[in-house]
């Protein structure tokens, strides 16, 4: 099952891309995605276009769907928050100051489909780029800002290692929740707050384990000579047809979203 | 008590291990193996906390399907799961996770803290505040405070200096007196002379499970070169298998 921005090796079209065309083709999209969710047929093509990118990189769309379930709550907080909260026609359904209508309910369902697939082509990225790859990619594009003085390479390295440290921490998580499990803390039964103070033990030692590991890891780059992007062998990027076409099709979409938004 | 796993398969982290028998009674197990040899999934397995995808794990002959109290387990670096205010109160939570009133949970922790050498004085601090060592065993005592009759644990003497490694063999004995059930995954040679039989795996399959007799005891003797236990059981193995004994 694909871990929620665990790397997956492969030899696919998307696999063998220069980071910077994969990330500058991933942001386009994503820009893409973003601007056709404002109405159904766009969310469908956004659909399409995943499911397409997916077969292109030879990842399963079933292994990231099974980990977007993990996420459910959170998805559908989403959904309540845009059904009760919006302002909009005629309520179907009224209590106290929460008031869910039909166009809520499908502002709130255009949202989640828009983080579904914001999240669904977020996993394919770090599916088919090690955080190493997606870190270059991004220090490219973000290259041309340096010469006004930002620093693009920390920023980029930040990022990168806040990828990497994603299955690392599920899986300390899934320790730290068994090993409270172990000792009677999940709490089924019982009032709201009972429940919601069975996590402490759970979610205390998760942040710990976080600083922890963030703050080894500083020191361990440190001991090994890190000191920020000074002086540090650039890597050599090659590129190739496929890029510019991954690029190309890229641009060529996002144009096309611009262009024909009025239509959809 | 016996707790055993029948035909179980389970998947850890992208680990796999299919088809796995075992029963483990009485007594001091060793279970070794390198690393990456399936010792942790094996574990989590045996602690009834994780859904086993095919197979059945008993307890006293009773097939069991969600987590029992009876099992429990300390995992690596268990001091890393401490999260309350005091020492005193994160001991003694498992007993008031179980509906035990503060009270009687609160002395049954002094008595067992007083037994891992955890200075009286820091009872009411937080454990953070503890030395890495004091953290293990506060740790350790918040999971053994349930008494459960089964216990597993992974790597328990990794990071203990001197003094923590003698109050661990200390409550290893007295697990042992109190005939419980233990398991232990462990690369630690020490522990193979405490202990009463040696489980060893390599990529998620059990290779040798033998009692830890004397002339299994000389063999490692013999093979000065090979310190590693697991490599002597896969040795022993052999040998009984040639009948070179």
């Amino acid at each position: 099952m694909n871990m929620l921005g665990a790397y997956q090796k492969g030899t696919s079209v998307l696999h063998r891309l220069s980071p910077s065309a994969l990330v500058a083709s991933y942001l386009l999209f994503l820009i893409s995605i973003i601007l056709l969710s404002t109405r159904v047929i766009g969310i469908g093509i956004s659909l399409l276009l995943v499911i397409l990118l997916y077969r292109t990189g030879g990842i399963k769309l079933k292994g990231a769907f099974k980990s977007l379930w993990k996420f459910r709550v959170f998805i559908v907080t989403v959904f309540l928050l845009n059904a009760c909260f919006q302002p909009s026609g005629s309520p179907l359904f009224t209590w106290w100051f929460v008031t869910i209508s039909l166009d809520g309910a499908m502002i709130g369902l255009r949202m989640i489909a828009t983080v579904v697939l914001v999240t669904l082509l977020s996993t394919l990225l770090t599916s088919v780029a090690t955080p190493v790859a997606i870190t270059d990619g991004l220090k490219s594009l973000l290259h041309p800002l340096s010469y006004l003085h930002l620093k693009t390479d920390e920023v980029a390295t930040v990022i990168s290692l806040a990828i990497t440290m994603i299955p690392v921490l599920a899986r300390e998580s899934r320790l730290i929740l068994l090993s409270s499990l172990s000792r009677g803390a999940a709490v089924k039964d019982g009032k709201l707050r009972e429940k919601a103070l069975s996590f402490v033990p759970m979610v205390l030692p998760l942040f710990l384990a976080a600083f922890r590991k963030a703050d080894e890891l500083s020191l361990a780059m440190e001991a090994r000579g890190y000191s920020g992007e000074r002086n540090r062998t650039k890597r050599k990027s090659h590129y190739s047809k496929s890029d510019a076409c991954a690029v190309m099709i890229s641009i060529l979409f996002s144009i096309s979203v611009i262009t024909l938004k009025g239509v959809f | 008590m016996e707790l055993r796993l029948e035909h179980a398969s389970f998947s850890n982290d992208g680990f796999r291990m299919s088809d796995i028998s075992l029963s483990i009674d009485s007594g001091i197990t060793l279970l070794t193996g390198a690393c990456g040899s399936g010792k942790t999934t094996l574990l989590m397995m045996l602690s009834s906390l994780v859904p086993l995808e095919s197979g059945f794990l008993m307890l006293d002959s009773a097939r069991i399907v969600a987590h029992d109290s009876r099992i429990g387990i300390i995992f690596q670096f268990p001091e890393r799961q401490l999260f309350a205010t005091t020492v005193i109160s994160d001991t003694s939570y498992a007993l008031r996770a179980r509906g035990e009133g503060k009270k009687e949970a609160e002395e049954k922790a002094r008595c067992i803290l007083r037994e891992m050498a955890i200075d009286e004085n820091k009872w009411y601090e937080s454990p953070f505040s503890l030395s890495g060592g004091e953290r293990r065993r506060a740790a350790i005592a918040g999971i053994l405070i349930s008494e459960p009759d089964i216990v597993l644990m992974d790597e328990p003497t990794v990071g203990l200096d001197g003094f923590g490694y003698q109050c661990f063999l200390e409550i290893l004995k007295k697990l042992k007196k109190q005939r419980k059930t233990v398991l232990i995954a462990t690369h630690d040679e020490e522990l193979y002379e405490c202990s009463d039989r040696t489980i060893a795996m390599e990529n998620g399959r059990i290779i040798s499970d033998s009692p830890n007799t004397p002339w299994l005891l000389s063999l490692s003797e013999r093979l000065a070169t090979s310190c590693d236990i697991s490599a002597i059981a896969k040795k022993a193995a052999e040998m009984l298998k040639e009948r070179k004994l």
